[in-house]
């Protein structure tokens, strides 16, 4: 008995060992258990944070009370600090003109701006106070035009009415990086120095620089970068990709049709409805300007003037041009309709007002320079904007430009526009077309037109959420995007691309 | 006279039950006192072990010497010391704007751990680990020595650096915000150096050259000749990156990540005794369930190995 009774008490000691271990593992996983638990708060609060940002911060002069939001069973949340008339679109912050906070930098890439910064808002955030560990966000909020900063083709989503796919011309290449939102885009034959496709699964690229084969796109993440917000307030940034900078009225701070009315010196509108006698912001071209056309009088202005219309005619007698006979080559053809106008517009003039082809004209002529002497100082002017809505069928680019341009096809319905050069370069030595063009084409079918014999390069960008055709059959390089180096005013006057920077701080 | 039953002591039966008791708790009595008396030496037994040259300096700033005092896996202290660190990585991992894993070879020690390096210039484009290993080589001469290319797993190279880059108030500099180091070396009995007594293993992070923390211990030799802790870093890239076929079995499979490019990082588990492989793995064919053009046939070995796994973001906050 006395031997059973000391077994007992050995095993027990024994027994009690062994659960004391039992327990230190138990207590061990309890502790991994919290420490899992924290990161998933801390991912959500994170996820939370930036969901209210992408929905509140992007709206056009916003205000937000202090809001709370808080997920259940303190599974994470945060207290977003309010703001007042928030602006991140319009903000003129940046690294040399700072508020009363710092610039953060995201040194991965370059920016070749004058300070090195891009415009920036900042608005904070702090996690519950009733969670264990309290994080701060400081949630910059960041916007640049990012084709001055080397993304200079954007391939957008197209539009739903579209079918079939984007068709990217295998005459066009891109001296910069491809931004690629849509993942049914064949962009596979134009040629690029970089690409970076945005879209989750899309497996779209460019040719190398060479032509020799597909450029593999960077690694860099597919974080949102949107070029819309929101006035409404049922919904804040566009993250789909898409288009819409023509006229947007439901956010107008990268509306062309509403930048232009902020811009000095003012605007020129051209309908078929006059309504203004006197040359001031938002006159009507056709009937005010030089004298104006009417059912009598069809020619209004000369080569010399800054807007030069002609009515029933399509053959403005532009210096160094000899015909601007309308394309008879399938599908870019039109017929010329009688009572339709085309309007030239003297990109050199210092006096030129932006312009908006509202109704009337067929047919754009871009008169650019001509000589050396008017290149150059040409490049000193402020930037002109035009926007040209669906009824022009033809634009004609004459010459060469140096002046900061921003062209923006309106919200067309595919239809065909198409686009030629002409002329001689005034550089030493001559050369391809010089043409300073930010392309803006939202839902046209557009057919690039190279000059006989020549090239043509463009200093700027385009956006495009539909075809960019090359009339030249062959796969030679016509069309060369580079970046423009001296964008002058052209950063406040292009719409801006917007994104999300959060810094965390414990 | 009649016999009363309680005259004759325990029947037969009764020292039947009792013996079957004590033999339950003797039973287990024993396998307690076994565990607990293996467990000093399993669980905190530390042993001095002969480092090669040049590694405790590197490894632990002030440090000199070849030989150190070690933990022998697996230790309770160094889990502790692990899961703790572990909290730092995930910490800086989410602050962090960029995060690069450069691999290197055994013994190649890394050297460079400032506390900003320059922003690169106009053109570069840091958007793979070797990319930003180019771009290293560019600002510190050793980096070309002390680190190997690889695009998604290197393909000898056990040890590892990560660097975490963060957000600036200059652009002309990046801060690096954390700089965590993996080395393993042969450890050897400082009675006798041409005995090996298996693999030292390390962890450590630093900011700005200071050492902050880290563990460590030592992973006796399996005996089975197959110890190793390889890729200890494997990356994944974007999924875009399939538009050029580089070749199903070797760089393609990895092109998997949707948005953010990602790694999977191993650290040894403090937990376990040896880094043998697994049932199953040889050297010469790590994972033979898996065909070619599967990624998993370069680095399902290591599931099941360790607790501290991480899938890293290689843009966490960009």
């Amino acid at each position: 008995m006395l031997m059973v009774l000391m077994l007992t008490i050995v095993g027990g000691i024994g027994v009690t060992a062994w659960m004391y271990l039992i327990a230190a593992r138990l207590i061990q996983v309890e502790r991994m258990n919290d420490s899992v638990s924290r990161r998933i708060v801390q991912s959500n609060s994170g996820a939370i944070n930036q969901q209210y940002m992408m929905t509140f911060a992007y709206r056009d002069s916003v205000t937000q009370p202090q809001i709370s939001s808080l997920l259940s069973n303190s599974w994470g949340g945060v207290i977003e600090n309010g703001f007042i008339s928030l602006q991140s679109f319009r903000s003129a912050y940046t690294y040399s003109n700072p508020p009363a906070y710092s610039y953060a930098y995201n040194n991965l890439r370059y920016q070749p701006t004058g300070d090195g910064s891009v415009y920036f808002t900042r608005v904070t955030a702090t996690t519950d106070s009733a969670q264990a560990e309290t994080l701060s966000y400081y949630n910059f909020l960041k916007s640049y035009p990012r084709s001055l900063l080397g993304d200079l083709f954007y391939v957008h989503t197209k539009p739903a009415a579209a079918s079939g796919s984007i068709q990217i011309t295998d005459n066009l290449y891109v001296n910069g990086r491809v931004l690629v939102y849509d993942s049914t885009a064949n962009i596979s034959v134009m040629e690029a120095d970089e690409c970076l496709n945005l879209t989750k699964t899309g497996t779209n690229t460019t040719l190398n620089a060479a032509g020799t084969a597909a450029l593999l796109p960077q690694n860099y993440p597919s974080i949102p970068m949107f070029s819309q917000g929101s006035v409404s307030t049922s919904s804040g940034a566009v993250l789909d990709g898409s288009l819409n900078l023509c006229n947007n009225a439901n956010f107008t701070p990268s509306s062309i049709y509403h930048i232009m009315r902020t811009l000095t010196p003012g605007y020129y509108i051209m309908t078929t409805a006059a309504t203004s006698s006197t040359m001031v912001s938002g006159a009507n071209i056709e009937n005010d300007h030089d004298g104006g056309v009417s059912g009598t009088t069809k020619n209004g202005g000369s080569a010399s003037s800054d807007i030069w219309v002609k009515k029933d005619d399509h053959n403005p007698p532009i210096p160094n041009t000899s015909t601007f006979n309308e394309p008879t080559v399938s599908p870019y053809a039109y017929t010329w309709s009688k009572g339709k106008s085309a309007v030239a517009i003297l990109l050199k003039s210092s006096s030129l007002y932006h312009v908006h082809l509202q109704t009337g004209p067929l047919m754009l002529v871009l008169q650019g320079q001509t000589t050396a002497a008017d290149y150059t100082a040409a490049s000193t002017l402020p930037p002109v904007v035009i926007l040209v809505e669906p009824g022009i069928k033809d634009i004609r680019f004459v010459g060469e430009n140096s002046r900061p341009l921003i062209l923006a096809l309106g919200n067309g319905s595919g239809g065909t526009t198409f686009m030629s050069w002409s002329g001689t370069s005034s550089a030493t030595g001559g050369g391809p077309l010089r043409w300073k063009l930010n392309l803006i084409n939202q839902y046209n079918d557009v057919w690039l037109d190279p000059p006989s014999g020549n090239n043509v390069t463009l200093f700027g960008s385009i956006r495009t959420n539909w075809n960019i055709n090359c009339t030249d059959s062959t796969a030679a390089n016509r069309f060369t995007l580079s970046r423009d180096t001296t964008p002058g005013a052209l950063v406040s006057a292009l719409p801006r691309d917007a994104w999300f920077e959060p810094v965390v701080i414990r | 006279m009649k016999k009363t039953r309680f005259n004759a002591g325990f029947t037969a039966a009764e020292m039947l039950m009792a013996t079957a008791i004590s033999a339950v708790v003797v039973g287990i009595a024993a396998l307690t006192a076994y565990a607990v008396s293996t467990a000093p030496r399993q669980y905190a037994q530390v042993v001095a072990v002969t480092l090669p040259n040049g590694a405790i300096s590197n490894f632990y700033p002030g440090q000199t010497g070849t030989s150190i005092g070690t933990v022998v896996m697996p230790n309770f202290d160094a889990i502790a010391r692990a899961e703790a660190l572990r909290e730092k990585f995930n910490t800086d991992v989410a602050q962090s704007v960029a995060i690069y894993c450069l691999a290197r070879n055994t013994g190649n020690y890394n050297t460079i751990r400032p506390g900003s390096i320059a922003a690169p210039p106009a053109g570069t484009v840091l958007d793979t680990p070797d990319a930003f290993r180019i771009y290293l080589g560019t600002l510190y001469t050793a980096a070309s020595t002390t680190f190997v290319s690889f695009r998604n797993y290197p393909t000898s190279a056990p040890c590892f650096s990560v660097f975490m880059l963060g957000y600036s108030n200059n652009w002309s500099a990046m801060p690096l915000i954390a700089l965590y180091d993996f080395d393993m070396v042969t450890a050897k009995d400082p009675n006798n150096a041409l005995t090996t007594l298996g693999n030292y293993a390390c962890v450590r992070r630093y900011v700005n050259g200071a050492l902050t923390s880290y563990y460590d211990g030592l992973y006796r030799l399996s005996g089975d000749g197959s110890d190793s802790w390889f890729p200890a870093v494997v990356s994944f890239e974007r999924q875009s990156r399939k538009a050029l076929v580089e070749g199903a079995t070797s760089v393609d499979r990895f092109k998997l990540a949707q948005e953010k490019p990602f790694y999977l990082v191993f650290w040894p588990d403090p937990a376990r005794d040896s880094l043998r492989l697994p049932t199953g793995s040889t050297t010469s064919a790590l994972n033979p369930n898996f065909a070619t053009s599967d990624p998993r046939k370069a680095y399902n070995h290591m599931a099941g190995r360790t607790s501290f796994m991480f899938a890293v973001p290689m843009f966490p906050s960009s």
